[in-house]
């Protein structure tokens, strides 16, 4: 899963050249620095060794220079990157913290990269911290580099049991390649089997790396990959005949139902139900599909069959904040107040950080009567939105395409 | 306002409200069922919306609505003014198949173009429209908002209009240097003073063939999301009472709240005397403008609980009504929204406090999958429960290439049933209703004097149609045409309770603003289910002089002049 020379590359210079003119600066500051001259040379030497690829050349050179310049985020980023390509993840990594502790114009890429050496040292849980806040930050513009963070964000959020985050960052994935690809854009998108084969892990839930895939998995995930990806390039007509074929195909295994639920819920949410209740047969302890049932009984105002899901959900994922939320939302919607307050008052332990749970709560305590408490959760809430609105708007443009 | 209210509360008529309205409904006859008939074929209204849609998919191109029933000569009929769209790249009206249209109503059931002798073929690309008599001439007045120069067209009472936009100053309101793309408007008198003013809801920030490349099943241009787009503030215009008008957006605090504004409604939802405004926002939270006595106003959407759906989501806002549906003399808020969201119904609590009530009402299940724009609010079937309206069809032309759903959908009636539940009878309102087409603009009003609420529908790059109510059933209906003195002519603000021989009560307000872009029938209408007298008519004249009238009959317009 080493990170292709060429988007390291890539990188590299894109950094590099948005440094340029600061790093000017800087330079004519330091101007009567005496040992400017050799400093200079060492630079120039290390960036030769670097462009004709005498990669521990470049190295070592780099290595000097970022210890006579410490402050030299271009010098840190450069040693990171060649580091990187040597496959020195434990070092290149603790290059890039460097850099990012003292880049203040662009550290996104910084941890980004230190997200990308946590994850080939296998330090997943690590390695995903800093892919999300180097996403956080902004990663740039070369779509090879972004491409690859989010890829690698969404297979370690697939391995760490997170794959609706982990759908949502392949769908940026894909529209990534698609808008490279505009001449046959859903051809380059299903012509990359590592991302099919994660969009397959992510759908049907599989807490694996696709390189950790059985040679036996593979079929089933692949068909699903192609699946969700359409979904994910908006191409639901094509999306469906996939399903028909995965279906077919693979009718008992888990998650292909819960999948095709999901897909239906948008257009036609009394089949999803049905699917979702296929996966619960064939996997009886699918929390997820009785979550998703329990939302669209809500969604519907079939509060009791909804209650009767979301009680076996938060039953067997207790830990789930949805669980709760869709629990306390259904005792809301049949006039159980108080029950309601217990669940969201759950969720909101569980996950204090979701502006959704303050706003359920909000909506029970208002019910109350609570006016105050429900003014202090509402106040919550649009400030966990606003932060959140503001995230969104600081990663990866949300590409129109 | 609030000893109007305060005396309902007390007098115990609220407590056995809930009881005896459902003691209305089942005395009401309900042998037959809410049905419509197309009679557009044969009355005369020929008017086709044209958005000049272009591969650049430019936003204008599919939100063009605004509907607005006049009676421009005061005969006592409701005319149709017809809102459309113009050429692009110009935006403008490069030849008369975007011209604004005015049907003059001929009291036969057929229709007149009398648009061009009126001078309202308009120049620019049009959204929606607001009716009122802003000089409180008698004579009802026109504000047509749009992408380009929104326009105020003062009725001359001759059956012509003069354009006296710039002289007013309601032509351009401005964000950051440039006009804005108005999408809304409506008439209030926010500061009771007697004078109606403007309210401009605006939309987003947009130039022609500027927008984002939005590519949909991978491969197909489609209408961007709204997201691509920056918000604006609405606006708000004060009458100098001399023709004139001052943009009091910042001094009241309107602008201080961005959004993507498409339906207006009006109505006092907490009570005290003063106009409140709701502004229903595409895929940002709505907003809702507390009035602070007529002074400024405060933006309290969330904190009353109708900002979001009840998931905590921003749904994509379109038409917007601001009535009361289940008649505790309480204005509750119902909007549209696109498929995937339903659309909200917002129950007033009383105390300022509104509760999503979507799923309860029975309206989260029918319109999870529908697509609505402009929405209305009447008592379809007069058995003293208003029913609701809301016109259909996906945003995206092309929408049928990358999924399964279909850019034509049918419109749909929901029936109110009481206890704020209702139910899609939409089936069973006749054959005409089942026609899908790409709609958008609707607006209600009885166009014969009949009793009975038609509609009119707008659909985008087809041919407009009038669906005449033809709801046959014994049940009595009352309808009020209000007349100010102190207040605004057209009375806009009014609030009437009516009640009948066993105790129940019904409220609305005189306010045409209502649906997306639309403006409708400014004459309260009332079905009285078997009830053939009005026990007691209330009115609350907006200058807070209280009115009451007694033992009027059922089945007549009555004419009200403010004492």
């Amino acid at each position: 899963m080493a990170l292709p020379q060429s988007e390291a590359s890539g990188c590299r210079s894109e950094i590099r050249e948005s440094m340029a003119v600061r790093n000017q600066t800087t330079d004519n500051k330091q101007a009567q620095d005496a040992n400017r001259e050799s400093l200079e040379k060492l630079v120039e030497r290390a960036q030769a060794a670097m462009d004709s690829d005498r990669v521990p050349e470049a190295i070592r050179l780099y290595d000097r220079v970022t210890r006579l310049r410490p402050d030299w985020s271009e010098g840190w980023w450069h040693l990171g990157t060649l580091l990187f390509d040597a496959g020195r993840f434990r070092e290149a990594r603790d290059a890039f913290a460097h850099f990012a502790s003292i880049e203040r114009k662009q550290p996104g890429p910084g941890f980004a990269m230190i997200g990308l050496s946590e994850f080939q040292l296998k330090h997943y849980v690590r390695a995903l911290q800093a892919l999300e806040r180097g996403r956080k930050l902004g990663l740039g513009t070369n779509p090879d580099f972004v491409r690859s963070v989010l890829f690698h964000d969404g297979i370690t959020n697939a391995l760490l049991g997170k794959p609706e985050i982990a759908l949502q960052r392949l769908t940026l994935t894909a529209n990534q390649i698609a808008a490279a690809h505009r001449e046959a854009p859903e051809d380059a998108v299903l012509a990359d089997l590592k991302l099919l084969d994660a969009f397959g892990i992510a759908a049907l839930r599989i807490p694996k790396l696709p390189s950790d895939l059985a040679a036996l998995q593979i079929p089933v995930v692949r068909l699903a990959g192609r699946a969700q990806a359409l979904i994910a390039l908006q191409d639901r007509v094509a999306a469906e005949t996939e399903f028909k074929q995965l279906l077919a195909l693979y009718p008992s295994e888990p998650g292909v139902h819960y999948m095709y639920g999901v897909f239906l819920l948008q257009e036609h949410p009394r089949l999803a139900i049905d699917e979702f209740r296929r996966e619960i047969e064939v996997s009886p302890s699918h929390h997820a599909a009785r979550i998703q049932l329990a939302l669209e009984f809500l969604r519907t105002a079939e509060y009791e069959q909804g209650l009767k899901y979301a009680r076996e959900a938060v039953g067997l994922a207790p830990e789930n904040f949805v669980a709760h939320i869709a629990c306390g939302r259904l005792w809301l919607a049949l006039g159980k107040t108080d029950r309601a307050l217990q669940e969201l008052r759950t969720a909101v332990k569980l996950a204090p950080g979701s502006p959704d749970v303050h706003f359920a709560l909000s909506q029970a305590l208002s019910e109350a009567g609570r006016n105050g408490e429900a003014a202090r959760e509402r106040a919550e809430f649009e400030r966990l939105k606003a932060l959140t609105d503001t995230a969104e708007r600081q990663q990866v443009p949300d590409s129109p395409c | 306002m609030i000893r109007f209210l305060l005396s309902i509360a007390l007098s115990m008529a609220a407590i056995v409200t809930l009881t005896v309205t459902i003691v209305i409904a089942a005395q009401a006859d309900k042998s037959s069922r809410i049905r419509f008939e197309d009679v557009t074929g044969r009355s005369g209204l020929d008017f086709l919306t044209d958005s000049s849609p272009t591969p650049n998919k430019n936003q204008p191109e599919t939100m063009i609505s605004g509907i607005g029933l006049i009676d421009y000569d005061n005969d006592g009929y409701l005319d149709i003014f017809l809102i459309n769209g113009a050429a692009i790249p110009s935006l403008k009206k490069e030849s008369p198949k975007y011209y604004n249209r005015l049907f003059h109503n001929n009291h036969d059931g057929t229709f007149t173009d009398v648009t061009e002798k009126a001078g309202l073929v308009g120049d620019g690309y049009d959204m929606g429209v607001a009716i009122g008599d802003f000089d409180n001439d008698g004579w009802q007045d026109i504000y047509v908002a749009s992408v380009t120069k929104n326009h105020l067209y003062r009725n001359n009472g001759d059956g012509t209009f003069t354009d006296v936009t710039d002289k007013a100053g309601v032509g351009t309101p401005i964000y950051k240097g440039r006009k804005m793309w108005s999408a809304a408007a409506g008439w209030l008198d926010y500061n009771n003073d007697g004078k109606l003013d403007l309210f401009v809801s605006n939309y987003c920030r947009w130039e022609v063939n500027k927008d984002p490349v939005c590519l949909s099943g991978g491969r197909l241009r489609a209408y961007c999301h709204p997201k691509f787009y920056e918000p604006l503030p609405s606006t708000l215009y004060r009458n100098n009472g001399d023709g004139t008008f001052t943009d009091v957006s910042d001094e009241t605090g309107i602008s201080k709240k961005l959004g993507k504004g498409m339906g207006v409604g009006f109505n006092d939802y907490d009570g005290d005397g003063f106009i409140d405004i709701f502004v229903a926002n595409d895929n940002m939270a709505n907003a809702l403008f507390h009035n602070l006595k007529g002074k400024a106003f405060e933006e309290v959407a969330m904190d009353v609980g109708v900002a979001y759906s009840e998931n905590g989501k921003a749904v994509s806002g379109m038409g917007a009504e601001f009535r009361d549906l289940n008649n505790d003399g309480l204005p509750d808020i119902w909007h549209t929204a696109t498929e995937l969201e339903t659309f909200p119904l917002f129950r007033n609590r009383g105390k300022g406090i509104f509760i999503d009530v979507t799923g309860r009402s029975g309206l989260a299940r029918p319109t999870l999958e529908m697509s609505g724009w402009s929405n209305g609010v009447a008592d379809f079937d007069n058995d003293g429960l208003k029913d609701l309206f809301v016109a259909r069809g996906n945003v995206l032309d092309n929408v049928a290439e990358f999924t399964n759903r279909r850019y034509a959908e049918p419109n749909s009636i929901f029936r109110n049933l009481g206890k704020m539940t209702f139910e899609d009878v939409t089936a069973q309102a006749g054959p005409d209703m089942q026609l899908a087409e790409p709609y958008r603009g609707a607006v209600i009003g009885d166009l014969f004097n009949d009793g009975h609420m038609d509609i009119v529908v707008t659909v985008l790059n087809g041919k407009a149609r009038t669906l005449r109510n033809v709801s046959s059933n014994a049940n009595n209906w009352v309808t009020f045409q209000l007349k100010g003195s102190k207040d605004n002519r057209m009375a806009i603000g009014a609030q009437l309770k009516v009640t009948t021989e066993d105790g129940a009560s019904q409220y609305d307000i005189v306010s045409t603003s209502a649906g997306y872009g639309a403006s409708r029938d400014p004459r309260p209408h009332f079905g009285l289910g078997p009830f053939k007298i009005v026990n007691q008519l209330e009115v609350r004249w907006p200058s807070g002089t209280r009115q009451v009238l007694r033992d009027l009959p059922a089945n007549q317009v009555h004419r009200i002049a403010e004492p």
